[in-house]
């Protein structure tokens, strides 16, 4: 009986950890309500812009935040893969995590719908863009990434976020998210190493509410 | 009046003369030289507009084209070679940028679709390099022709200048370090070879130049020459070059208080002026000359030579400064400027011919006519026979010259219009044989430039445009004249290869296809090759058509078959404009052998209303047509037969010579009419023998100065020189035989009698 009331926990547990962000105690980290953009940098190539990367302050979690908007999104993803393997070799811990994560940014592609404009007619709402938001998110208590796609508002020259449809939420080890948002930072904004971290770092938590659940993580504390 | 000037004003006068020359000197020697050939541009404003957009979209297209051949050019030397000048042509000054094969980026597949990769590996070194050079060239098919040759000899530096209207300097400055680096003794087998447009325009100007230094002492030495031949005397030889001396610096003074630079038309201005002043001059040294010796006053001589003298002097002045006067029509603005000032030249000349020559000869004492007699022995009797033969011979006269005029007509027919800055060079000045050098191994050295867009002001980035595109390129294609034609297909071309790893010349076939490949060449932003070729809202695309070396006769048909064809292919939703340097040459010259036509029109109606108005006799001024026209229809027969091309040098020919030879006419009529009083026949006979030597004298001196022009170096100045002095010969004959003749033959008492 022990043994069973044991395993139920277990299961629970479980199940509690691996729905983190599908569930609704992942919420806070998908809520953008409370967002407060620290810094901001595009991605840019050859004078074009395809997309920002944002770091966030979202309540007691912190985000950084890619969001891309560009015609050649195959292509800039096919970049995002790369750095992956260059970052995440086979021989390195957290190699299987960049796996998944990538295969999510394969089907997160494939998710997305064809370019609205296909005779490319610019015009004030003509668009061969294709956007797609990407989250790495950590608080205290739990951490993920979220691929998602964005609804954009393009006022002055800047873009907000309107809404955005997850379309594939994934609990990856603490690590793995930790140094891509690291890595992912030092490419963009010329911050030093020590502040960086403590801008990427969530908030000591006061309460037991915010301790991370036993087990959530694969990684490291 | 006149006895002051030859007394007591004489040397007020001198000095007043020498102090204005002082002043207008400060002006002619700081006319600066206009660089850019801007004032041969006649573009009107909805071209200029085309053009000027065309540039700001895509950039200059007048690259200049430095050409190396090498017999391993794929191999580590040749490419060594190419990049070495590469490297060495983007540090000067002003080029914007330089595309070569060994910074020429290819398309290949990679993980994520085509990726770009440097056509050349470097180092530039190894036992496979060759190899791999010629694969990479081999793989991309676009090259050739563009920045290698066929045959794998010979690479193409593509060199692009920035656009920098306001400095004259940049060009010349660019194109003097660019012929350095093809002139520095070089070891190994290489050969360098420069041309473009812009190398044509500087050689024409530098040509130009030395032309002036060699032709303008050479015309004064003939000058000096043909008028010591004709008077044997110092006075007969200083007085005239005065004359043309204080004529040209008064010119070029007031040239330069304008604020213009010489171009190519006006840097002529020198030399023809210099012909041209001396006219009025020589008429009046000669008459001064001629005068009864009964009439011993030396200054009462004087003024009954410039009494008699005047009123012809002016209005042949007048008839000359009107020919040229009628080049204002000209759409181009260096030809109107020739023409301004060469007419305001020719009036300077006269005044200062009725002024200084008089007071010029108020210094010198009158020779005694025997030795003049005897020295006149052959062209008197060459004088006297004309006179016989008119008033013997008309009808003969009037008939063989109807015959010659009927073979002119003939060969007028057979001139082509054509202007072609390569071929106006000699076969053995350095650019024609770089020039055609290049055409023979690349696409063609000049480029004909079509902006394709929608009407309705959509993109280009679909498959119907993209495959009239395509059937556009084919039929540009099948032109014998185009050698290669670049344009966003070329690149479209590059990445379908690189996306579906294929080979050789292909277009995206289906809408995503060709969707993706617009998005890569947006996403390639600002990439300056990608600029140069279709603007970044892909609404309006460059198609270059490489063209090889032909003239304005060949280009313009051709321009309107392919516009014809473009019609065609794209319809009516389409706009195809044709544009660019070499097309505005083209249609420059032609406009402006058209425009020298109107200018012909309106001076032959101004010279021949002067001589109504000088004569005040519609008779004469009809009978004076004939020998004015007859030397023009001459000229242009043997234009026709000699297969000398109308150009923008030969075109002026009939407008110049028909003011100039208008002179003759009205000095023979002038003197025809006093004499007329004796009968048609004894006037004729007093005049050709009398007034006969002076138009001999003057018209030779004017052939050959304008002979002298035959030692330039450029076409268009020898043909210009050549055939104006045969001009002006054909019309001296005509005032000795055939106005005599038409005189004798439409003589009312003549036709009285006969009735």
């Amino acid at each position: 009986m022990r043994v069973a009331r044991a395993a139920i926990v277990a299961l629970i547990v479980a199940i509690a950890s691996s729905a983190a962000w599908a569930a609704p105690p992942a919420a806070e980290l998908l809520d953008r309500s409370k967002d407060q953009i620290r810094e901001r940098a595009p991605i840019t190539s050859r004078g074009r812009t395809h997309g920002e990367v944002r770091l966030i302050e979202r309540g007691s979690v912190r985000v950084v935040q890619t969001l891309l908007y560009s015609q050649v999104l195959g292509r800039v993803l096919g970049k995002i893969r790369e750095r992956e393997r260059e970052n995440w070799p086979a021989d390195r811990e957290g190699h299987e995590a960049s796996s998944r994560y990538v295969a999510a940014l394969d089907r997160a592609e494939r998710a997305i719908p064809p370019a609205q404009d296909p005779d490319r007619n610019r015009g004030a709402t003509g668009e061969r863009r294709r956007s797609l938001l990407i989250e790495f998110a950590v608080s205290n208590s739990r951490e993920g990434v979220a691929l998602l796609e964005p609804e954009l508002k393009e006022f002055e020259g800047a873009l907000t976020i309107e809404g955005a449809r997850l379309i594939e939420a994934l609990e990856l080890p603490h690590d793995f998210i930790q140094r891509n948002m690291r890595l992912i930072a030092e490419e963009h904004f010329a911050i030093p190493r020590d502040e960086l971290a403590r801008m990427l770092a969530p908030p000591i938590a006061t309460q037991g509410a915010e301790a991370r659940p036993e087990g959530a993580s694969g990684g490291k504390p | 009046m006149i006895q002051a000037l030859l007394t007591t004003a004489r040397i007020p006068y001198l000095v007043v003369l020498a102090l204005a020359t002082a002043v207008f000197g400060h002006f002619a020697i700081r006319v600066p030289v206009e660089q850019s050939n801007a004032s041969m541009n006649s573009l009107g404003e909805e071209q200029s507009a085309v053009y000027d957009a065309f540039r700001n979209r895509f950039g200059s297209d007048e690259d200049l084209v430095l050409s190396v051949t090498h017999p391993h050019l794929l191999g580590a030397d040749g490419i060594g070679l190419v990049d070495a000048l590469t490297e060495r042509v983007e540090g000067i000054e002003g080029v914007r940028r330089v595309d070569s094969l060994s910074n020429a980026v290819e398309l290949v597949p990679g993980v994520s679709g085509a990726e770009e990769q440097a056509l050349v590996s470097r180092p530039i070194a190894g036992a496979d390099f060759e190899t791999h050079t010629r694969r990479a060239v081999q793989r991309n098919p676009e090259l050739s022709g563009y920045l290698v040759s066929a045959d794998l000899t010979t690479a193409a530096l593509m060199i692009e200048l920035e656009l920098r209207p306001s400095d004259d300097e940049q060009r010349p400055r660019i194109l003097r370090a660019l012929r350095a680096i093809v002139d520095e003794p070089r070891a190994g087998p290489a050969e360098l070879h420069l041309t473009g447009i812009d190398a044509q325009k500087f050689e024409v100007t530098r040509l130009l130049a030395r032309d002036q230094s060699v032709l303008i002492p050479a015309s004064a030495l003939v000058l000096a020459a043909a008028l010591a031949l004709f008077f044997r005397r110092v006075s007969g030889v200083l007085i005239p070059l005065s004359v043309t001396g204080v004529t040209l610096v008064w010119t070029l003074g007031c040239y330069g208080a304008s604020g213009y630079a010489l171009n190519t038309m006006t840097s002529l201005l020198a030399p023809v002026l210099m012909v041209l002043s001396v006219s009025t001059s020589v008429h009046l040294y000669e008459n001064w000359l001629s005068r009864p010796r009964a009439d011993q006053d030396a200054n009462r001589a004087i003024a009954s030579t410039l009494r008699e003298l005047r009123r012809p002097c002016f209005f042949t002045s007048l008839t000359t400064a009107l020919g040229m006067l009628s080049l204002v029509v000209s759409d181009t603005p260096a030809v109107r400027l020739f023409g301004a000032f060469t007419a305001l030249g020719v009036m300077i000349s006269l005044g200062v011919s009725l002024t200084l020559v008089p007071v010029g000869l108020s210094f010198v004492s009158r020779p005694d006519s025997a030795p003049r007699r005897a020295r006149g022995t052959r062209l008197e009797a060459f004088l006297q026979f004309a006179a016989r033969s008119s008033v013997q011979h008309p009808l003969a006269i009037l008939g063989v010259a109807s015959l010659l005029t009927g073979l002119g007509f003939a060969g007028i027919a057979r001139i082509q219009q054509n202007t072609d800055l390569v071929h106006f060079l000699k076969r053995d000045e350095p650019l024609f044989q770089d020039s055609m050098f290049i055409d023979r191994q690349l696409a063609g050295i000049h480029t004909l430039e079509f902006v394709l867009s929608r009407r309705d002001g959509g993109s280009l980035a679909s498959l119907d445009a993209v495959t009239r595109l395509a059937r556009f390129r084919e039929a540009l294609l099948a032109h014998p004249e185009v050698g290669g034609v670049q344009s966003v297909l070329s690149l479209l071309s590059a990445i379908q290869r690189a996306e579906t790893n294929g080979e050789g010349w292909q277009l995206p076939r289906d809408p995503p296809a060709l969707l993706n490949a617009f998005d890569l060449l947006e996403a390639a932003g600002d990439d300056a090759l990608v600029r140069r070729l279709i603007d970044p809202e892909f609404r309006h695309a460059r198609v270059r058509a490489q063209i090889h070396a032909i003239g304005s006769a060949v280009a313009a048909p051709l321009e309107d078959r392919i516009l014809d064809e473009a019609r065609a292919i794209f319809g009516s939703d389409y706009a195809l404009a044709v544009t660019g340097a070499f097309h505005q040459m083209t249609r420059d010259s032609n406009r402006l052998v058209e425009k020298q036509l109107e200018s012909f029109s309106l001076a032959f109606v101004l010279v021949i209303l002067a001589v109504g108005a000088m004569f005040r006799s519609l008779r004469l001024m009809a009978v004076s047509v004939i020998p004015n026209v007859i030397p023009i229809v001459w000229t242009g027969g043997l234009m026709g037969y000699c297969g000398i091309e109308l150009s923008t040098g030969t075109t002026m020919i009939a407008a110049v010579v028909l003011g100039l030879a208008v002179d003759d006419t009205i000095h023979y009529l002038t003197r025809f009419r006093r004499e007329r009083s004796q009968g048609v026949r004894a006037a004729v006979w007093a005049t050709t023998t009398g007034t006969g030597r002076a138009l001999v004298i003057s018209s030779s001196v004017l052939v050959i100065g304008f002979w002298v022009g035959a030692l330039g170096s450029f076409k268009p100045t020898i043909y210009f020189s050549l055939l104006t002095g045969t001009t002006m010969i054909s019309a001296l004959l005509c005032d000795l035989l055939v106005l005599p003749a038409s005189l004798v033959l439409w003589d009312p008492a003549r036709r009285e009698g006969t009735a």
